[in-house]
């Protein structure tokens, strides 16, 4: 069973504007909500990605672009080059930022890996749908996303994610300093 | 055929048998000749070109056909500007061929330099002068002998390079014609396609990023129905196979099975190893068998003769098959003459063909002039006068291709047709008895015809079917000698890179003149061009003048180059298919002698000693009866036409898309009143 959120992912992929400007060889990241009085809309970070030297897993770089898209219908509000805009101090593009599979989720077999990202994905699609809705998070449900949240994300990424949506690491990824 | 890939596993195993036996038995000979067929079995090369304009997802297609993500450098600026080879390799080798064609030089580098050499951002107007990258890997999906061929755009937009990617395509075991799912086939596409399938009819359509569009199926039809148009011999059978080159590599991260369904991958190799076994396949497998038979019944016969003599107490039946044995030595000896039928039937067969050739040489000389001639009325020309002597030197390359071709087809038939008449195509696999090799015995029907005597024996259909195949097949000139000599003579060890030995066969004898001839045409076409853009003129009349001054010489050197090519060709080919037959007639002989004198010699054996002989061969015979039983088992399997069911596009996304369904969102708690709302998202 496919969420919603997978869906769009794909969608976004899809799109002529992300043919063009995204090469199939970047991973896409995790998605960052954000909410505009009525309106729930999806960041989607994409990561540049390269086959490692011993082809163990894959090279990864400081997201290159972030896609916007309407969590209603799909269709994407903005597209901005993170090259071009540089959210964060410069002199990273070229360093490597993390490796996948991180060591965390390298151990798992495959098929539990697939569904731990599955289920994720499925916990965005209730996210997403409550931000509209403005219904409650229960602090079980926030414990779980966080959780899930934390093994997935790759750890060398995790300043970016930071400096892209500070809010909403902040909530479900606390930094104790 | 079955599978190709497991009956030549299974003929490389039955090869290693038989060199045991062969070693264990103190067969030197026969060591040698298994090895050198288990050798050219394990190295035969396929070649799979892959064609299509700039930006399709050629690259990308490859790469995910060998699951190596950023092998081959793909990204949506990059393009590839250069011809890169692929083969299998135990490790992992880049070189890079470096300099003017001619002088060219090899360089070995390292894969994370591939950009540097490949992409028209890493080497600008190939300001490096590479012409080719030749790659090694030990990636399982080339194991089988695949060399993929990556090509840049061979559309009107891009001239450079386009030459070796053109040596390559009139003998590619496949053509891998990559088009996207964005937009129907255009006309450029077409016309290219149209051009190179007067060489090459092995094409495979492939439809890629499916994962993009909605309505590839759509797409799929158009195309359908304009190739249908410009390949009007073929009906509408021709492959089409829609695939998702992304979906295939998400796979490698994903592991989910969906994506590899998506990618409909598995059909394109399906299809792929379909057409291959059809083709080049199925001869680099008929020729080991056929090699392995010929060795086996080499080692058999003088045993089976000893047998015989064992067997045959009648007097009478003994000296039966001593005059038989005598009779096709007799034969064989007459044969081996200077005068001997089948010598003419060479020659005039050969002058035959060589007249026919330079027939239409001129026949094509005169069209490729008229030719130049509209070019100079061209306006569009004018303003770019190189342009000219690029398309003849296309028009005189294609021409080559196609006189090849046809010098290789005739040569092949003319071949089959000797040994048939001299009875050399005989199954040695057919063995029960010595009376398979009664070459002129009355049960055969011998007939006196314009000089020739023709034997006819009763033979196996699927015998005398691959030896059809084994001996032309062995004649096509492959993509492999004629690229590895456009490369030029200095780099003879590229041929050897791509192609390990081998062997001479008279293919590689057509390839390899073919490659010199293109290199040639090449040469002069690099002056008329740099000739060419001297020319200033603005005015009509007189730049045409200009023009025709370089252009004329230009079409006459070239012809000259064409026909002393052709016919150092033929003198290569007759001489060479003069010596395979009198190896061959040879080797008959020397087993035919061989036999009779151990039969001899077994006659005059006591009947105790007789009895120890029956028993010492028993066992040898029987295996020996083995590996032949299992030989024209495989070649057989070999043999089966592959079932004519044309693909039908197959929907990959359809099963997927209908099964997804979206979780339903779980039921909202009660909450209290400090609870989250989700503010943090505002913004
Ligand atoms: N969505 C999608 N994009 C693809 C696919 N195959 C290639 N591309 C993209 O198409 C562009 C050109 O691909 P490339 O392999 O370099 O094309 P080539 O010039 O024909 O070798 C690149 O941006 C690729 O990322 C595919 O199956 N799906
Ligand atoms: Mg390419």
């Amino acid at each position: 069973m496919e969420s919603e959120t997978a869906k769009l992912i794909k969608l976004v992929r899809a799109m002529p504007l992300a043919q063009q400007l995204i090469p199939m060889e970047a991973l896409s990241g995790w998605p960052m909500p954000l909410r505009r009085g009525s309106k729930v809309y999806v960041h989607l970070p994409f990561i540049g990605a390269n086959q490692t030297k011993d082809k163990s897993g894959m090279a990864l770089f400081p997201p290159f672009a972030l896609v916007t898209v309407d969590w209603s219908n799909g269709l994407p509000v903005q597209y901005l080059n993170l090259r071009f805009q540089h959210p964060w101090p410069e002199g990273y593009w070229d360093n490597q930022a993390g490796t996948f599979p991180h060591p965390e989720i390298a151990q798992l077999p495959k098929t539990e890996y697939v569904s731990k990202c599955q289920e994720l994905l499925a916990m965005y699609d209730h996210l997403l749908n409550s931000l509209v809705k403005r219904e409650a998070f229960t602090p079980e449900w926030k414990t779980r996303f966080s959780e899930s949240l934390r093994l997935l994300m790759e750890p060398g990424l995790e300043p970016y994610y930071r400096a892209l949506s500070p809010k909403f690491f902040q909530t479900f990824l606390p930094q104790s300093s | 055929m079955a599978n190709f890939q497991a009956t030549k596993q299974e003929t490389l195993s039955l090869l290693k048998s038989a060199i045991n036996f062969a070693k264990a038995s103190s067969h030197k000979n026969a060591v040698k000749r298994l090895n050198d067929s288990h050798q050219h079995l394990l190295e035969g090369k396929l070649f799979v070109v892959v064609a299509g304009e700039f930006k399709q997802g050629k690259s990308s297609l490859i790469n995910a056909f060998l699951r190596e993500p950023g092998l081959f450098p793909v990204d949506v600026d990059i393009a590839t500007n250069l011809v890169s080879t692929i083969t299998y390799g135990d490790a992992e080798k880049v070189t890079v061929v470096l300099g003017e064609p001619g002088k060219e030089k090899r360089k070995e580098i390292r894969r994370s330099d591939i950009p540097d050499y490949v992409t028209e951002q890493g080497n600008q107007r190939n300001s490096k002068q590479a012409r080719m990258l030749v790659m090694e890997s030990p990636n399982a999906q080339l194991k089988e002998g695949l060399i993929l061929v990556d090509t840049p755009g061979v559309g009107g937009l891009n001239v450079q390079h386009t030459d070796i990617t053109y040596a390559y395509i009139p003998n590619a075991d496949s053509i891998l014609f990559v088009s996207d799912a964005h937009a129907p086939l255009s006309t450029e596409e077409l016309n290219f396609i149209k051009r190179i399938s007067q060489h090459c009819q092995n094409f495979i359509f492939v439809v890629t990023k499916i994962d993009a569009v909605s309505n590839y199926k759509s797409i799929i039809d158009s195309n359908r129905e304009k190739l249908a148009q410009v390949l009007p011999e073929t009906g509408d059978k021709f492959p089409i196979i829609p695939v998702s080159s992304s979906a295939s590599l998400a796979y490698l991260d994903t592991q989910d099975p969906e994506d590899l369904e998506d990618s409909n991958l598995s059909s394109l190799e399906q299809e792929l190893w379909q057409l291959l076994s059809q083709q080049r396949g199925k001869i680099l497998l008929l020729r080991a068998l056929t090699e392995l038979g010929r060795v086996v019944a080499d080692i058999r016969t003088p045993l089976q003769a000893e047998w015989e003599a064992c067997q045959q107490h009648d007097r009478e039946d003994q000296t039966k098959l001593e005059s038989k044995l005598q009779d096709t030595s007799e034969r064989l000896k007459q044969l081996q003459g200077n005068s001997s039928a089948w010598q003419y039937q060479l020659n005039e067969g050969i002058q035959d063909t060589q007249k026919e050739l330079f027939r239409e040489l001129s026949r094509e000389i005169e069209q490729i002039k008229r030719r130049s001639q509209d070019y100079m009325e061209d306006s569009r020309f004018l303003e770019d006068p190189p342009q000219i002597a690029r398309l003849l030197e296309t028009d005189f390359d294609s021409m080559m291709s196609t006189l090849s071709e046809k010098l290789s087809q005739k040569a092949g038939n003319l071949h089959v047709e000797i040994v048939n008449s001299t009875g050399l195509n005989m199954n040695p696999l057919a063995i029960d008895s010595l009376d398979w090799r009664n070459l002129g015995e009355d049960s055969s029907e011998v007939r006196e015809l314009e000089g020739l005597s023709q034997v006819k024996a009763p033979q196996a259909d699927w015998w005398t079917k691959a030896v059809d195949m084994v001996y032309k097949g062995g004649f096509k000139a492959t993509a492999g000698t004629t690229v590895g000599t456009l490369l030029g003579g200095t780099l003879g060890g590229i041929a050897g890179l791509l192609f390990g030995g081998a062997g001479a066969v008279p293919g590689a004898q057509i390839g390899m003149a073919l490659g010199s001839v293109l290199g040639g045409v090449k040469g002069f076409s690099d002056g008329a061009k740099d000739a060419l853009s001297q020319i200033q003129e603005r005015n009509q009349i007189l730049a045409k003048r200009e023009i025709s001054k370089i252009i004329n010489p230009y079409i006459i050197d070239n012809q000259l180059l064409c026909k002393a090519a052709l016919e150092d060709m033929v003198t290569k080919l007759s001489r060479t298919m003069r010596n395979d037959l009198q190896q061959q007639i040879k080797r008959e002989r020397e087993l035919c002698d061989r036999s009779l004198r151990s039969f001899q010699k077994t006659l005059k054996l006591s009947q105790e000693q007789m009895i120890r002989k029956m028993a010492e061969l028993k066992g040898p015979l029987q295996q020996l009866t083995d590996f032949q039983k299992a030989a024209e088992k495989l070649a057989m399997q070999a043999l089966e036409e592959a079932e004519s069911d044309t693909i039908s596009p197959s929907d990959p996304a359809a099963s997927s898309a209908d099964a997804a369904s979206s979780d339903s969102p779980t039921t909202p708690q009660p909450v209290a009143a400090s609870a989250d709302y989700g503010d943090w998202a505002d913004g």
